[in-house]
């Protein structure tokens, strides 16, 4: 339990929480581990779940055709996955693989929600970290989108 | 004054109550801008959350060697600015008016005093703004398989 809690107060996400919510999210957590190129979302399933990255990276992949994937960009330790399809209730818009054997922390939607409802301050710091959370991916996506435009162009 | 249903209009604000609207009309400026005028500009600092009460606006980007591409058009209920003020980062993109629009805009202090004086309803405008950026990183990484695929050509 202590070590998930440390986990948490590392990532970006959980941060800015107080420690007795710290601990609420700890004892909702599922310890997890995948091996290399073992897909841990995929795109078009529904959200079920936020991973935390405890060891090794995973690729966010998306799909462009039946075989191929382009990784847009690496998480790592800390590094929080499958957020936007729980804060939207949507599916997975990109599938994430493992790209070393990796070890992970997953909360379930319910009970990231029911940590948000204890209390507002709780859901306050969440929201709070996940906009800078989701606006730092969407400026990283933007500029592979600009890559992509510019060879086109060319 | 900005009135209430023009606020409710924008998609920030559909869930606030007549109350909670009216806190955030005391602070919301508005102008007019012109065809073509530029509003904010990539690189510079972002000191305002954009509402568009009525028109269009273009927002584009450099590509290097390309010149200025048009990467989104933002319509009536929609929003910008608001990256630079939760990350007090420069501004990710350039926009500016398509057609003659009607702005209503909030600065940074006002944002954060928003933020910071009432929590329900910042949490309220939080989740509005968290799930217009879920749609529009869902939005962008669809571009980027088409962009590819174009690429492969």
């Amino acid at each position: 339990m202590e070590d998930r809690i440390k986990i948490l107060a590392e990532c970006e996400l959980f941060k800015t929480l107080p420690p007795e919510a710290l601990e609420m999210v700890a004892a909702r957590c599922y310890e997890g581990e995948a091996e290399a190129g073992e897909a841990l979302v995929v795109e078009g399933k529904p959200a079920d779940g936020l991973y935390v990255i405890v060891e090794g990276n995973v690729d966010y992949i998306k799909k462009v055709d039946e075989k191929r994937g382009l990784v847009l960009f690496r998480w790592r330790p800390g590094d929080v996955l499958g957020l936007d399809p729980v804060m939207d209730g949507k599916e997975h818009y990109v599938t994430a693989v493992a790209a070393t054997p990796v070890k992970f922390l997953r909360i379930l939607p319910k009970d990231l929600w029911a940590v948000c409802a204890a209390d507002p301050l709780y859901e306050h710091r969440l929201f709070g970290q996940t906009l800078l959370i989701q606006s730092s991916g969407l400026r990283q996506t933007t500029l592979r989108l600009r890559e992509f435009l510019a060879k086109i162009i060319k | 004054m900005i009135t209430r249903d023009e606020l409710k209009k924008n998609r920030l604000f559909r869930e606030f109550s007549g109350q909670e609207l009216d806190m955030v009309r005391i602070v919301v400026d508005e102008g007019i801008y012109d065809d073509g005028r530029l509003i904010i500009k990539e690189g510079g600092p972002g000191e305002r959350l954009y509402l568009i009460d009525a028109g269009k606006c273009s927002v584009t980007t450099q590509i290097s060697g390309a010149g200025t591409e048009e990467i989104k058009l933002l319509g009536e209920g929609d929003f910008f600015g608001e990256m630079s003020l939760i990350e007090a980062a420069p501004v990710s993109a350039t926009v500016y008016a398509r057609g003659r629009c009607r702005l209503l805009w909030i600065d940074r202090k006002a944002f954060d005093r928003l933020i910071a004086e009432d929590m329900p309803v910042a949490n309220k405008l939080l989740k509005a703004i968290i799930l217009t950026l879920c749609e529009r990183a869902r939005d962008t990484t669809a571009k980027i398989e088409g962009y590819y695929k174009m690429s492969q050509f």
